[in-house]
């Protein structure tokens, strides 16, 4: 139990800091769509969406 | 001098904490400074001290949830390093009572109770059984938001005791009633710990409250163990001055050591001339100088013409009422402060006009030496 | 008071009873919050009386026929597309508010409990990405998930994939990925304040108590914050089931929602009663899912003991 009491808050910690990359990852591509047009200027997938919408 | 226990159940010689050499720093503050105890089976011990003393510190490591920098403790012969709170044989009654509110009273004292699986019948039995110690039987429904303060302090302790532990940490469980309830409470926990036969441990600033219901005290001041004995003992004879202020008042006379042997100091004072008097075990000469020590309650006034073997003079200077009792304040000749007098009413002390000459009789045992 | 009125002309007891009307809580209370009331009344009471009035009405082209019918509840419940668009809008923000809770839960319980004096740092810096645009944002995913976007060049970087993958963008996993990341602060902080409020010596009472780390967490600490846990649920899924913005942008064909269907009877199909009868529809399915997830949260609760 010391063990898991001593490893959690290090697990949390990780867990936390992994969350926050996540909450951020969009600020940090955001930069890239600017260049890019959105990273999907010759997708299948766009031509599948355009056409359906 | 041999004191007779409070408690009448015959008490074992047993240790059931042994604390050894604790020390608990925060960086350069020492919370708890080389602090040794060693407290009975079946004992009622107070850790009795100011805010901030280390006293909560001392029994926040008893329970596990706070380990000595440096030094020992142990419960029943088993020694508590690295064994955490939730697997000691120690349960503790919280300040603010901690009594889980999304659960009812019966669910709260059988909280501990659930891991150990017992039978549906022999759980019952045992919740029942500790509400009615703490005289709360048909409140097992209510929630424990509908509790009076009373109420919830009687279920942390059923909580605690239908664990059956080794010893029962209190942690100024008191402190948050109101007199006479807090009053009728020390009474209680008496009479119950007597009953139960556990080791209570109780931390208090309440000088009163350590008074009346343990068997022994440990007074304690800036992290450091002044003095452990039993209530009369430390009360009668405190070892230094920190300790004679605490627990109520004191008198103090300044005193010239005219001989000093193993067991006793003669000295002389101004206002009650020359006496033989024990001497403190901690007491270390200070030059020539002492410091002698009296209750205002062992000073009596003698009216009209009544004479003592032992008496001094003097003139009253104040005087307070507090309904059954008087305090007087006496200004003696050659005492560079006045003594206060503690005197019950049946007499008419309350009638003593201020300014009145007085005579003051006194017991020469009274008078203790003591450490500055 | 009744013994002085009971003389008196019948003009003074209604003068009386006027100024005591006037004293009485009841119209003090309602005068204070009358700003309040005028202003929720406006904007959201009289909204919604429109929105379901227009449900029992039909549209013909540009007229309306305010005559009393069901048809477009009939329509809105049994036609299929209407009815796997509901399901499906329904599905998403479940699955987005569980996991967004799911997702929420450790961080405001580590920022609540071993965040020490940098708490509110923490929740700085959870705060910070939602400052820019949210529509900027759900654009950036696009970047993150598409076809020669970073996750799948990342991917072919690393020798993983060899062609990028179509599957990351325009479907409802992309839908859910998004709204999970959008909605992701207005679950942690509910949780974070109801930790806030759990009482640290109540975890040391269970610990005390013989409960371990995870024990005194199951049957203290979460039980303790299912109200937290309750309202970011709800602030999580009831606005994701009418999102808008989201499906239309990463949703592709998969990813459709009821918003869209109801924006366009407003919009493009011009039938605004069959897009109020929508509407109206999914208010009813969400608030009754909401009181489903409240029932089922405190059950669990129950459970925990």
């Amino acid at each position: 139990m010391t063990a898991i009491r001593r490893f959690l808050p290090g697990w949390l910690s990780s867990y936390a800091a992994l969350y926050i990359l996540f909450l951020y990852l969009p600020v940090i591509f955001l930069p890239i769509f600017s260049n890019q047009h959105g990273g999907d200027a010759e997708i299948p997938a766009l031509r599948r969406h355009a056409s359906l919408v | 001098m041999l004191e007779r226990s409070q408690s009448d159940r015959p008490q074992s010689d047993r240790t059931m904490i042994e604390i050894r050499d604790v020390t608990r720093s925060y960086g350069s503050f020492k919370a708890l400074d080389n602090a040794s105890l060693s407290i009975r089976e079946g004992e009622f011990f107070s850790l009795l001290g100011p805010s901030g003393c280390g006293k909560t510190t001392l029994l926040r490591m008893i329970a596990g949830f706070d380990t000595p920098t440096s030094g020992s403790i142990a419960v029943d012969g088993q020694p508590m390093d690295g064994i955490p709170a939730n697997r000691r044989p120690t349960n503790m009654v919280f300040q603010s009572y901690a009594i889980f509110p999304h659960l009812n009273v019966e669910q709260n004292v059988a909280y501990g109770l659930k891991r150990l699986k017992l039978a549906a019948d022999e759980e019952k039995r045992r919740v029942e059984e500790a509400l009615a110690q703490v005289s709360l039987t048909g409140l097992g429904k209510r929630r424990a938001t509908e509790l009076s303060g009373g109420q919830r302090q009687r279920v942390a302790l059923a909580r605690a005791l239908v664990m059956r532990p080794k010893v029962l940490l209190l942690d100024e469980p008191l402190s948050a009633l109101d007199k006479k309830l807090r009053e009728q409470m020390q009474v209680e926990l008496r009479r119950l710990q007597q009953a139960v036969g556990i080791t209570f441990v109780l931390v208090t600033h309440d000088q009163y409250e350590a008074l009346a219901m343990s068997d022994r005290i440990a007074v304690m001041f800036g992290g450091r163990i002044a003095q452990v004995a039993s209530p009369k003992e430390i009360y009668q004879r405190p070892v230094n001055r920190q300790v004679a202020d605490f627990l109520g008042g004191m008198n103090f006379v300044k005193a010239e050591i005219v001989e000093e042997n193993g067991a006793s100091l003669v000295v002389d004072t101004l206002g009650f001339g020359r006496v033989k008097t024990d001497k403190p075990k901690a007491f270390t000469r200070n030059g020539g100088a002492a410091t002698l020590g009296i209750r205002p309650e062992r000073l009596r006034v003698l009216w009209d013409n009544a004479t003592a073997k032992f008496e001094v003079a003097g003139k009253v200077v104040e005087r307070h009422y507090f309904g059954e009792i008087t305090h007087l304040i006496v200004e003696i000749p050659g005492l560079e402060r006045p003594l206060s007098v503690t005197e019950t009413n049946d007499f008419g002390a309350d009638d003593i006009p201020v300014g009145a000459p007085i005579r003051l009789a006194y017991d020469p045992e009274a008078l203790v030496a003591m450490a500055d | 008071m009744t013994a002085a009125a009971e003389g008196s002309p019948p003009l003074r007891i209604a003068g009386a009873r006027r100024s005591s009307l006037l004293q009485s809580e009841a119209v003090q209370g309602f005068a204070l919050i009358s700003p309040t009331f005028a202003y929720a009344l406006i904007l959201l009471v009289l909204p919604i009386l429109v929105v379901i009035a227009h449900s029992f009405w039909t549209q013909d082209y540009l007229t309306i026929d305010h005559t009393f019918t069901l048809e477009n509840y009939r329509i809105a419940l049994t036609e299929p597309i209407y009815r796997d668009l509901l399901w499906r809008s329904l599905c998403i923000s479940l699955s987005v508010s569980l996991l967004t809770v799911l997702l929420a839960y450790p961080i405001a319980y580590f920022i609540s409990f071993h965040g020490g004096r940098h708490k509110s740092l923490w929740l700085f810096l959870i705060t910070i990405p939602f400052w820019t645009s949210y529509l900027l944002r759900v654009m950036s995913w696009k970047v993150i998930l598409g076809y020669n976007g970073v996750l799948n060049s990342g991917l072919m970087g690393l020798g993983i994939i060899d062609e990028p993958s179509t599957a990351l963008l325009y479907n409802s996993t992309a839908v859910i990925i998004t709204l999970t990341h959008a909605w992701a602060t207005f679950a942690i902080l509910p949780i974070f304040v109801s930790l806030e409020k759990v009482d640290r010596t109540l975890v040391e009472a269970a610990t005390d108590l013989g409960d371990g780390p995870l024990r005194s967490f199951l049957r203290v600490t979460l039980p303790l914050s299912a109200p937290g846990v309750i309202s970011a649920a709800l602030i999580v899924m009831i606005p994701t089931v009418g999102d808008y913005v989201t499906p239309k942008l990463v949703g592709g064909k998969d990813g459709v929602m009821i918003a869209n269907a109801i924006q366009a009877q407003f919009g493009k199909a011009s039938n605004w009663p069959l897009g109020a009868a929508l509407s109206v529809t999914t208010m009813v399915i969400v608030s009754l899912m909401a009181g489903a997830t409240v029932l089922i949260i405190r059950a669990l609760q129950r459970l925990a003991r």
